[in-house]
Protein backbone atom coordinates (compact mmCIF):
# COMPACT_ATOMS: atom_id res chain seq x y z
CA UNK A 1 0.00 0.00 0.00
CA UNK A 2 1.42 3.27 -0.99
CA UNK A 3 0.73 6.72 1.02
CA UNK A 4 -1.56 7.85 -1.88
CA UNK A 5 -3.57 4.59 -1.70
CA UNK A 6 -4.08 5.14 2.28
CA UNK A 7 -4.94 8.72 2.08
CA UNK A 8 -7.82 7.49 -0.55
CA UNK A 9 -9.48 4.40 1.55
CA UNK A 10 -8.53 6.82 4.93
CA UNK A 11 -11.22 9.00 3.18
CA UNK A 12 -13.69 5.87 2.12
CA UNK A 13 -16.05 5.99 5.21
CA UNK A 14 -16.58 10.12 4.73
CA UNK A 15 -17.61 9.60 1.50
CA UNK A 16 -19.35 6.92 1.57
CA UNK A 17 -21.74 9.27 3.84
CA UNK A 18 -21.25 11.83 1.66
CA UNK A 19 -18.99 14.19 4.22
CA UNK A 20 -16.33 14.64 1.71
CA UNK A 21 -15.81 18.34 -0.04
CA UNK A 22 -16.64 18.11 -3.63
CA UNK A 23 -12.38 18.03 -4.64
CA UNK A 24 -12.20 15.01 -2.43
CA UNK A 25 -15.41 13.65 -3.99
CA UNK A 26 -14.22 13.96 -7.39
CA UNK A 27 -10.50 12.34 -6.66
CA UNK A 28 -12.17 9.15 -4.73
CA UNK A 29 -14.63 8.53 -7.41
CA UNK A 30 -11.59 8.37 -10.04
CA UNK A 31 -10.37 5.97 -8.21
CA UNK A 32 -13.12 3.74 -7.28
CA UNK A 33 -13.30 3.16 -10.86
CA UNK A 34 -10.44 1.39 -11.06
CA UNK A 35 -10.14 0.12 -7.29
CA UNK A 36 -12.66 -2.77 -7.03
CA UNK A 37 -11.49 -3.60 -3.56
CA UNK A 38 -12.10 0.38 -2.37
CA UNK A 39 -16.06 -0.25 -4.40
CA UNK A 40 -16.95 -2.89 -2.19
CA UNK A 41 -15.80 -1.38 0.75
CA UNK A 42 -18.02 1.90 -0.12
CA UNK A 43 -20.56 -0.02 -1.06
CA UNK A 44 -20.36 -1.85 2.24
CA UNK A 45 -20.34 1.24 4.44
CA UNK A 46 -23.50 2.43 2.75
CA UNK A 47 -25.36 -0.88 3.83
CA UNK A 48 -23.89 -0.47 7.05
CA UNK A 49 -25.76 3.11 6.83
CA UNK A 50 -28.81 2.28 5.40
CA UNK A 51 -29.92 1.05 9.09
CA UNK A 52 -28.99 3.90 11.08
CA UNK A 53 -31.63 6.18 10.02
CA UNK A 54 -35.43 5.85 10.71
CA UNK A 55 -36.83 2.48 9.08
CA UNK A 56 -40.30 2.80 9.62
CA UNK A 57 -43.20 4.58 8.52
CA UNK A 58 -44.28 5.45 4.97
CA UNK A 59 -43.99 8.11 3.12
CA UNK A 60 -46.66 10.69 2.95
CA UNK A 61 -49.82 10.44 0.80
CA UNK A 62 -49.52 11.57 -2.62
CA UNK A 63 -46.19 11.09 -3.32
CA UNK A 64 -46.95 7.81 -5.26
CA UNK A 65 -49.67 9.74 -7.17
CA UNK A 66 -47.47 12.15 -8.79
CA UNK A 67 -44.52 9.88 -9.32
CA UNK A 68 -47.09 7.47 -11.43
CA UNK A 69 -48.47 10.29 -13.04
CA UNK A 70 -44.65 10.64 -14.88
CA UNK A 71 -43.64 7.60 -15.33
CA UNK A 72 -43.44 7.18 -18.83
CA UNK A 73 -45.20 5.00 -21.29
CA UNK A 74 -44.48 1.35 -21.35
CA UNK A 75 -42.69 1.10 -24.53
CA UNK A 76 -40.76 4.88 -25.50
CA UNK A 77 -40.21 4.96 -28.99
CA UNK A 78 -36.60 5.47 -30.88
CA UNK A 79 -34.62 3.19 -28.36
CA UNK A 80 -31.48 1.89 -29.78
CA UNK A 81 -31.79 -1.44 -28.52
CA UNK A 82 -35.71 -1.82 -27.93
CA UNK A 83 -36.63 -3.84 -24.68
CA UNK A 84 -39.27 -6.39 -25.69
CA UNK A 85 -42.82 -5.05 -24.17
CA UNK A 86 -43.86 -5.79 -20.87
CA UNK A 87 -47.13 -7.60 -21.53
CA UNK A 88 -48.03 -9.93 -24.20
CA UNK A 89 -48.69 -8.19 -27.73
CA UNK A 90 -49.87 -9.55 -30.48
CA UNK A 91 -46.97 -11.01 -32.99
CA UNK A 92 -46.52 -8.96 -35.72
CA UNK A 93 -48.64 -10.43 -38.79
CA UNK A 94 -45.98 -12.43 -41.07
CA UNK A 95 -46.24 -12.04 -44.26
CA UNK A 96 -45.14 -14.22 -47.42
CA UNK A 97 -42.24 -11.53 -48.21
CA UNK A 98 -41.24 -11.90 -44.70
CA UNK A 99 -41.51 -15.62 -44.64
CA UNK A 100 -38.91 -15.72 -48.03
CA UNK A 101 -36.78 -13.20 -46.35
CA UNK A 102 -36.60 -15.03 -42.90
CA UNK A 103 -36.45 -18.39 -44.53
CA UNK A 104 -32.79 -17.48 -46.33
CA UNK A 105 -31.43 -16.44 -43.23
CA UNK A 106 -32.84 -19.76 -41.64
CA UNK A 107 -30.65 -21.57 -39.57
CA UNK A 108 -30.22 -25.58 -40.20
CA UNK A 109 -29.93 -25.41 -36.76
CA UNK A 110 -32.19 -27.97 -34.86
CA UNK A 111 -34.31 -25.70 -32.59
CA UNK A 112 -37.87 -26.63 -33.35
CA UNK A 113 -38.98 -25.67 -30.06
CA UNK A 114 -38.38 -22.22 -30.43
CA UNK A 115 -41.66 -22.35 -32.74
CA UNK A 116 -43.83 -23.47 -29.96
CA UNK A 117 -46.11 -20.52 -29.72
CA UNK A 118 -46.54 -21.60 -25.56
CA UNK A 119 -43.54 -20.08 -25.20
CA UNK A 120 -43.82 -18.56 -22.01
CA UNK A 121 -42.22 -15.42 -21.27
CA UNK A 122 -40.86 -14.72 -17.69
CA UNK A 123 -41.67 -11.05 -17.05
CA UNK A 124 -40.45 -11.49 -13.09
CA UNK A 125 -38.49 -14.03 -11.31
CA UNK A 126 -36.72 -16.92 -12.55
CA UNK A 127 -34.58 -15.23 -15.79
CA UNK A 128 -35.20 -11.49 -17.09
CA UNK A 129 -33.20 -9.14 -18.49
CA UNK A 130 -30.67 -6.64 -17.33
CA UNK A 131 -29.61 -4.88 -20.33
CA UNK A 132 -28.14 -1.38 -21.03
CA UNK A 133 -31.04 -1.05 -23.54
CA UNK A 134 -32.65 1.69 -21.80
CA UNK A 135 -29.30 4.03 -22.26
CA UNK A 136 -29.56 7.15 -24.76
CA UNK A 137 -26.60 6.72 -27.40
CA UNK A 138 -24.16 9.08 -25.33
CA UNK A 139 -24.64 6.97 -22.42
CA UNK A 140 -24.29 3.48 -24.58
CA UNK A 141 -21.38 4.35 -25.64
CA UNK A 142 -19.75 5.70 -22.58
CA UNK A 143 -20.92 2.00 -21.25
CA UNK A 144 -19.47 -0.15 -23.70
CA UNK A 145 -16.06 0.13 -22.44
CA UNK A 146 -16.76 -0.72 -19.05
CA UNK A 147 -19.25 -3.57 -20.55
CA UNK A 148 -16.36 -4.75 -22.45
CA UNK A 149 -14.07 -5.12 -19.23
CA UNK A 150 -17.01 -6.57 -17.12
CA UNK A 151 -17.49 -9.52 -20.25
CA UNK A 152 -14.00 -10.09 -20.00
CA UNK A 153 -14.21 -10.62 -16.30
CA UNK A 154 -16.88 -12.67 -16.45
CA UNK A 155 -15.10 -14.81 -19.16
CA UNK A 156 -11.91 -15.25 -17.00
CA UNK A 157 -14.61 -16.35 -13.83
CA UNK A 158 -17.45 -18.44 -15.65
CA UNK A 159 -19.51 -20.73 -13.67
CA UNK A 160 -20.69 -21.83 -16.99
CA UNK A 161 -19.82 -21.04 -20.80
CA UNK A 162 -21.61 -21.85 -23.92
CA UNK A 163 -20.60 -22.06 -27.23
CA UNK A 164 -23.11 -20.58 -29.26
CA UNK A 165 -23.32 -21.32 -33.33
CA UNK A 166 -25.33 -20.85 -36.35
CA UNK A 167 -25.36 -19.09 -39.75
CA UNK A 168 -25.36 -15.56 -38.29
CA UNK A 169 -21.90 -16.42 -36.45
CA UNK A 170 -20.43 -17.47 -33.41
CA UNK A 171 -19.56 -16.88 -30.41
CA UNK A 172 -20.18 -17.39 -26.58
CA UNK A 173 -22.69 -17.24 -23.57
CA UNK A 174 -21.17 -17.11 -20.34
CA UNK A 175 -22.56 -16.89 -16.45
CA UNK A 176 -20.97 -15.72 -13.58
CA UNK A 177 -21.68 -17.32 -10.17
CA UNK A 178 -23.91 -14.23 -9.39
CA UNK A 179 -26.25 -14.59 -12.45
CA UNK A 180 -24.47 -12.17 -14.43
CA UNK A 181 -24.02 -13.32 -18.24
CA UNK A 182 -22.65 -12.07 -21.31
CA UNK A 183 -23.36 -13.03 -24.53
CA UNK A 184 -20.00 -12.47 -26.97
CA UNK A 185 -20.62 -12.96 -30.53
CA UNK A 186 -18.21 -12.37 -33.35
CA UNK A 187 -19.31 -11.78 -37.14
CA UNK A 188 -22.84 -10.62 -35.96
CA UNK A 189 -23.91 -8.05 -38.45
CA UNK A 190 -26.70 -5.78 -37.39
CA UNK A 191 -30.29 -6.68 -37.67
CA UNK A 192 -32.45 -5.51 -40.47
CA UNK A 193 -34.27 -2.45 -40.16
CA UNK A 194 -36.92 -2.89 -37.82
CA UNK A 195 -35.82 -6.34 -36.67
CA UNK A 196 -34.02 -6.68 -33.48
CA UNK A 197 -32.01 -9.52 -32.50
CA UNK A 198 -33.95 -11.40 -29.25
CA UNK A 199 -32.02 -13.52 -26.69
CA UNK A 200 -33.57 -16.82 -25.72
CA UNK A 201 -32.57 -19.19 -22.62
CA UNK A 202 -34.53 -22.50 -21.78
CA UNK A 203 -34.61 -23.45 -18.21
CA UNK A 204 -36.52 -26.92 -17.40
CA UNK A 205 -38.88 -26.98 -20.37
CA UNK A 206 -39.74 -23.06 -20.76
CA UNK A 207 -38.05 -20.75 -22.75
CA UNK A 208 -37.72 -17.21 -21.52
CA UNK A 209 -36.73 -14.15 -23.33
CA UNK A 210 -32.81 -12.84 -22.04
CA UNK A 211 -34.13 -9.65 -24.07
CA UNK A 212 -33.46 -7.97 -27.30
CA UNK A 213 -30.14 -6.14 -28.66
CA UNK A 214 -29.04 -4.89 -31.75
CA UNK A 215 -26.68 -2.51 -33.59
CA UNK A 216 -25.77 -0.49 -30.04
CA UNK A 217 -24.70 -3.43 -28.47
CA UNK A 218 -21.75 -3.69 -31.27
CA UNK A 219 -18.24 -2.89 -29.48
CA UNK A 220 -15.65 -1.19 -31.58
CA UNK A 221 -13.80 -4.72 -32.31
CA UNK A 222 -16.67 -5.54 -34.07
CA UNK A 223 -17.97 -7.98 -31.26
CA UNK A 224 -21.21 -7.77 -30.00
CA UNK A 225 -21.88 -8.01 -26.56
CA UNK A 226 -25.04 -8.32 -24.41
CA UNK A 227 -25.73 -8.34 -21.15
CA UNK A 228 -28.17 -10.44 -19.59
CA UNK A 229 -29.33 -11.74 -15.96
CA UNK A 230 -29.98 -15.27 -15.12
CA UNK A 231 -31.15 -16.71 -11.47
CA UNK A 232 -27.99 -17.84 -9.76
CA UNK A 233 -30.00 -20.82 -8.04
CA UNK A 234 -31.52 -21.92 -11.88
CA UNK A 235 -27.76 -21.97 -13.36
CA UNK A 236 -28.18 -25.97 -12.86
CA UNK A 237 -31.39 -25.80 -15.13
CA UNK A 238 -30.50 -24.26 -18.02
CA UNK A 239 -30.50 -26.19 -21.14
CA UNK A 240 -29.53 -23.63 -23.88
CA UNK A 241 -29.61 -20.67 -25.44
CA UNK A 242 -30.71 -19.30 -28.59
CA UNK A 243 -30.97 -16.28 -30.56
CA UNK A 244 -33.71 -14.95 -33.21
CA UNK A 245 -34.10 -12.44 -35.28
CA UNK A 246 -37.96 -10.27 -34.83
CA UNK A 247 -39.51 -7.64 -35.38
CA UNK A 248 -38.56 -4.79 -32.91
CA UNK A 249 -38.95 -4.53 -29.83
CA UNK A 250 -39.09 -8.36 -29.82
CA UNK A 251 -41.54 -10.54 -29.34
CA UNK A 252 -43.56 -12.48 -26.15
CA UNK A 253 -42.93 -15.93 -28.11
CA UNK A 254 -40.77 -16.45 -30.76
CA UNK A 255 -42.00 -18.16 -34.23
CA UNK A 256 -38.47 -17.62 -35.81
CA UNK A 257 -36.22 -20.56 -35.90
CA UNK A 258 -32.68 -19.86 -34.35
CA UNK A 259 -29.85 -17.83 -36.03
CA UNK A 260 -27.57 -18.92 -33.13
CA UNK A 261 -27.73 -21.24 -30.67
CA UNK A 262 -25.70 -23.56 -28.02
CA UNK A 263 -26.84 -26.14 -25.87
CA UNK A 264 -25.31 -25.82 -22.28
CA UNK B 1 -52.56 15.97 -0.97
CA UNK B 2 -51.70 16.10 2.32
CA UNK B 3 -48.03 17.12 3.29
CA UNK B 4 -48.63 16.60 6.83
CA UNK B 5 -45.72 16.06 9.10
CA UNK B 6 -47.46 13.58 11.98
CA UNK B 7 -46.12 10.38 11.77
CA UNK B 8 -49.97 9.29 12.73
CA UNK B 9 -51.77 9.89 9.44
CA UNK B 10 -54.98 8.74 9.54
CA UNK B 11 -55.20 8.36 6.00
CA UNK B 12 -52.00 5.89 6.05
CA UNK B 13 -54.80 2.81 5.85
CA UNK B 14 -55.92 4.22 2.51
CA UNK B 15 -52.58 5.31 0.88
CA UNK B 16 -51.39 2.05 1.55
CA UNK B 17 -54.01 0.63 0.12
CA UNK B 18 -53.80 2.32 -2.98
CA UNK B 19 -50.12 1.35 -3.31
CA UNK B 20 -51.27 -2.10 -2.82
CA UNK B 21 -53.77 -1.60 -5.70
CA UNK B 22 -50.69 -0.64 -8.39
CA UNK B 23 -48.81 -4.32 -6.84
CA UNK B 24 -49.83 -7.39 -8.46
CA UNK B 25 -49.28 -10.62 -5.58
CA UNK B 26 -46.39 -11.49 -7.39
CA UNK B 27 -44.51 -9.15 -7.06
CA UNK B 28 -44.95 -9.08 -2.95
CA UNK B 29 -42.69 -12.20 -3.36
CA UNK B 30 -40.44 -11.08 -6.23
CA UNK B 31 -36.51 -10.02 -4.82
CA UNK B 32 -35.62 -6.66 -4.67
CA UNK B 33 -33.31 -7.44 -7.61
CA UNK B 34 -35.75 -9.04 -9.53
CA UNK B 35 -38.34 -5.84 -8.80
CA UNK B 36 -35.36 -3.54 -10.68
CA UNK B 37 -35.23 -6.32 -13.70
CA UNK B 38 -38.98 -5.76 -14.09
CA UNK B 39 -38.61 -1.89 -13.54
CA UNK B 40 -36.25 -2.03 -16.35
CA UNK B 41 -38.99 -3.68 -18.78
CA UNK B 42 -40.83 -0.99 -17.37
CA UNK B 43 -42.71 -2.69 -15.23
CA UNK B 44 -44.73 0.27 -13.13
CA UNK B 45 -45.93 -2.51 -10.72
CA UNK B 46 -42.79 -3.26 -10.29
CA UNK B 47 -41.91 0.22 -8.82
CA UNK B 48 -44.84 0.48 -7.28
CA UNK B 49 -44.07 -2.60 -5.23
CA UNK B 50 -40.13 -0.89 -4.78
CA UNK B 51 -41.77 2.09 -3.86
CA UNK B 52 -44.30 0.27 -0.86
CA UNK B 53 -41.22 -1.43 0.29
CA UNK B 54 -38.63 1.09 0.44
CA UNK B 55 -40.00 4.64 0.38
CA UNK B 56 -41.23 5.32 3.90
CA UNK B 57 -37.19 4.77 4.28
CA UNK B 58 -35.96 7.56 2.10
CA UNK B 59 -39.03 9.65 3.02
CA UNK B 60 -37.37 9.34 6.74
CA UNK B 61 -33.93 10.09 5.97
CA UNK B 62 -35.00 13.01 3.69
CA UNK B 63 -36.85 14.45 6.13
CA UNK B 64 -34.50 14.02 9.18
CA UNK B 65 -31.76 15.73 6.76
CA UNK B 66 -33.83 18.38 5.79
CA UNK B 67 -36.01 19.00 8.37
CA UNK B 68 -38.35 19.96 5.72
CA UNK B 69 -41.34 17.49 5.00
CA UNK B 70 -42.36 19.05 1.49
CA UNK B 71 -38.56 19.23 0.01
CA UNK B 72 -38.35 15.82 1.69
CA UNK B 73 -40.86 14.33 -0.74
CA UNK B 74 -39.60 15.81 -3.56
CA UNK B 75 -36.48 13.92 -2.97
CA UNK B 76 -38.87 10.89 -2.22
CA UNK B 77 -40.36 11.74 -5.65
CA UNK B 78 -36.67 11.93 -7.71
CA UNK B 79 -35.35 8.95 -6.09
CA UNK B 80 -37.52 6.33 -7.58
CA UNK B 81 -38.04 8.58 -10.62
CA UNK B 82 -34.61 8.06 -11.06
CA UNK B 83 -34.85 4.54 -10.78
CA UNK B 84 -37.81 4.28 -13.24
CA UNK B 85 -35.40 5.59 -15.75
CA UNK B 86 -32.17 4.70 -14.96
CA UNK B 87 -32.60 1.10 -13.72
CA UNK B 88 -29.27 0.21 -14.36
CA UNK B 89 -27.30 2.23 -12.28
CA UNK B 90 -28.34 -0.34 -9.47
CA UNK B 91 -25.83 -2.95 -9.04
CA UNK B 92 -27.34 -6.25 -6.81
CA UNK B 93 -23.94 -7.00 -6.98
CA UNK B 94 -22.77 -4.20 -4.87
CA UNK B 95 -25.16 -3.87 -2.18
CA UNK B 96 -29.08 -3.95 -1.54
CA UNK B 97 -31.50 -1.85 -3.21
CA UNK B 98 -32.79 -0.05 0.12
CA UNK B 99 -29.05 1.02 0.87
CA UNK B 100 -28.76 1.78 -3.03
CA UNK B 101 -31.79 3.87 -2.46
CA UNK B 102 -31.19 5.62 0.67
CA UNK B 103 -27.14 6.49 -0.52
CA UNK B 104 -29.14 8.41 -3.43
CA UNK B 105 -31.62 10.05 -1.56
CA UNK B 106 -28.86 10.84 0.93
CA UNK B 107 -27.01 12.46 -1.37
CA UNK B 108 -29.43 14.48 -3.16
CA UNK B 109 -30.70 16.02 0.14
CA UNK B 110 -27.03 16.94 1.54
CA UNK B 111 -26.50 18.34 -1.71
CA UNK B 112 -29.69 20.48 -1.34
CA UNK B 113 -28.33 21.08 2.62
CA UNK B 114 -24.67 22.34 1.38
CA UNK B 115 -26.74 24.65 -1.15
CA UNK B 116 -25.84 28.88 -0.05
CA UNK B 117 -29.10 29.39 1.61
CA UNK B 118 -30.27 26.52 3.68
CA UNK B 119 -26.28 26.23 4.63
CA UNK B 120 -26.78 29.86 6.34
CA UNK B 121 -30.20 29.11 7.61
CA UNK B 122 -28.71 25.37 8.96
CA UNK B 123 -25.74 26.80 10.90
CA UNK B 124 -28.22 29.76 12.48
CA UNK B 125 -30.44 26.58 13.68
CA UNK B 126 -26.94 24.60 14.62
CA UNK B 127 -25.75 27.79 16.66
CA UNK B 128 -29.41 27.95 18.88
CA UNK B 129 -28.87 24.05 18.99
CA UNK B 130 -25.38 24.20 20.76
CA UNK B 131 -26.40 26.80 22.98
CA UNK B 132 -29.22 25.24 23.97
CA UNK B 133 -27.14 22.50 25.59
CA UNK B 134 -25.11 19.59 23.36
CA UNK B 135 -25.77 18.22 19.90
CA UNK B 136 -27.02 15.14 20.97
CA UNK B 137 -28.29 14.61 17.28
CA UNK B 138 -31.28 12.76 17.24
CA UNK B 139 -31.07 10.25 19.55
CA UNK B 140 -34.78 9.26 19.81
CA UNK B 141 -34.48 7.68 16.26
CA UNK B 142 -31.75 5.48 17.09
CA UNK B 143 -33.44 4.67 20.11
CA UNK B 144 -37.21 3.88 19.32
CA UNK B 145 -37.13 3.07 15.89
CA UNK B 146 -34.43 0.35 15.34
CA UNK B 147 -34.60 -3.20 16.34
CA UNK B 148 -33.10 -4.01 19.24
CA UNK B 149 -30.11 -5.88 17.91
CA UNK B 150 -28.99 -2.98 15.51
CA UNK B 151 -29.49 -0.65 19.03
CA UNK B 152 -27.32 -2.97 20.83
CA UNK B 153 -24.35 -2.80 17.77
CA UNK B 154 -24.60 0.92 18.32
CA UNK B 155 -24.63 0.47 21.86
CA UNK B 156 -21.27 -0.87 21.40
CA UNK B 157 -19.40 1.44 19.46
CA UNK B 158 -17.39 4.03 21.12
CA UNK B 159 -18.78 7.03 21.60
CA UNK B 160 -16.29 9.59 19.48
CA UNK B 161 -17.13 7.24 16.62
CA UNK B 162 -20.94 7.11 17.19
CA UNK B 163 -21.29 10.89 17.25
CA UNK B 164 -18.51 11.52 14.11
CA UNK B 165 -21.05 8.95 12.38
CA UNK B 166 -24.11 10.65 13.59
CA UNK B 167 -22.61 14.17 12.65
CA UNK B 168 -21.82 13.20 9.19
CA UNK B 169 -24.64 10.56 8.22
CA UNK B 170 -27.71 12.31 9.96
CA UNK B 171 -26.78 16.04 10.21
CA UNK B 172 -25.39 16.03 6.87
CA UNK B 173 -22.26 17.26 8.08
CA UNK B 174 -18.93 16.76 5.94
CA UNK B 175 -15.70 15.46 8.29
CA UNK B 176 -14.42 18.93 8.29
CA UNK B 177 -17.28 20.61 9.45
CA UNK B 178 -17.34 18.27 12.40
CA UNK B 179 -14.13 18.07 12.99
CA UNK B 180 -14.87 21.51 13.42
CA UNK B 181 -17.97 21.27 15.53
CA UNK B 182 -15.85 18.62 18.07
CA UNK B 183 -12.65 20.77 17.87
CA UNK B 184 -10.65 17.65 16.48
CA UNK B 185 -8.25 17.12 14.13
CA UNK B 186 -9.94 16.53 11.00
CA UNK B 187 -7.84 13.19 10.25
CA UNK B 188 -9.25 12.07 13.62
CA UNK B 189 -13.35 12.25 12.64
CA UNK B 190 -12.31 10.91 9.12
CA UNK B 191 -10.89 7.57 10.75
CA UNK B 192 -13.39 7.53 13.37
CA UNK B 193 -15.90 7.33 10.95
CA UNK B 194 -14.45 4.67 8.93
CA UNK B 195 -13.61 2.75 12.03
CA UNK B 196 -17.19 2.80 13.02
CA UNK B 197 -18.58 1.85 10.24
CA UNK B 198 -16.24 -1.45 9.63
CA UNK B 199 -16.77 -1.80 13.67
CA UNK B 200 -20.86 -1.58 13.07
CA UNK B 201 -20.54 -3.88 10.27
CA UNK B 202 -18.63 -6.84 12.72
CA UNK B 203 -21.41 -5.84 15.11
CA UNK B 204 -24.64 -6.65 12.67
CA UNK B 205 -22.85 -9.50 11.45
CA UNK B 206 -22.11 -11.06 15.18
CA UNK B 207 -25.87 -9.92 16.25
CA UNK B 208 -27.34 -11.42 13.50
CA UNK B 209 -28.83 -8.45 11.22
CA UNK B 210 -29.15 -9.22 8.08
CA UNK B 211 -27.32 -7.09 6.05
CA UNK B 212 -28.78 -6.11 2.70
CA UNK B 213 -31.49 -8.46 3.36
CA UNK B 214 -34.66 -6.04 3.09
CA UNK B 215 -37.48 -8.44 1.39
Amino acid sequence: MNDLYDEYTDLLGAYALDAVDPAEREAIELHLRSCPRCRAEVADHREVASFLSNTGGAAPDGVWDRIASELSPPAPPMRLAPVAPASPAPAAPTTSLDEARRARRGTRTALAVLAVAACIVAVLGFIAVGQSNRLDTLESALRDQSIERQANDAVANAELTVRMDGEAGSGEAVVAPSGQGYLILDGVAAPADGDVYQLWGKVDETILSLGTFGEASRTDDGRTIVPFTVDPSRLDDLELFAVTQERAPGVVASEQQAILAGTV
Amino acid sequence: MTRDDQPADPSSDRRERSVQAHVEGDLRETSDAGLVMAISRYHQDALAEAYRRHAGAVFGLARRLLADAALAEEIVQEVFLRLWNDPDKFDPGRGSLRSFLLAQCHGRSVDLLRSETSRRRREEKDLRRTAEGGYDLEREVWDLTLADHVREALDALPEPERQAIRLAYLGGHTYREVASMLDEPEGTVKSRIRSGLKRLRVEFAAAGVGLGDWT
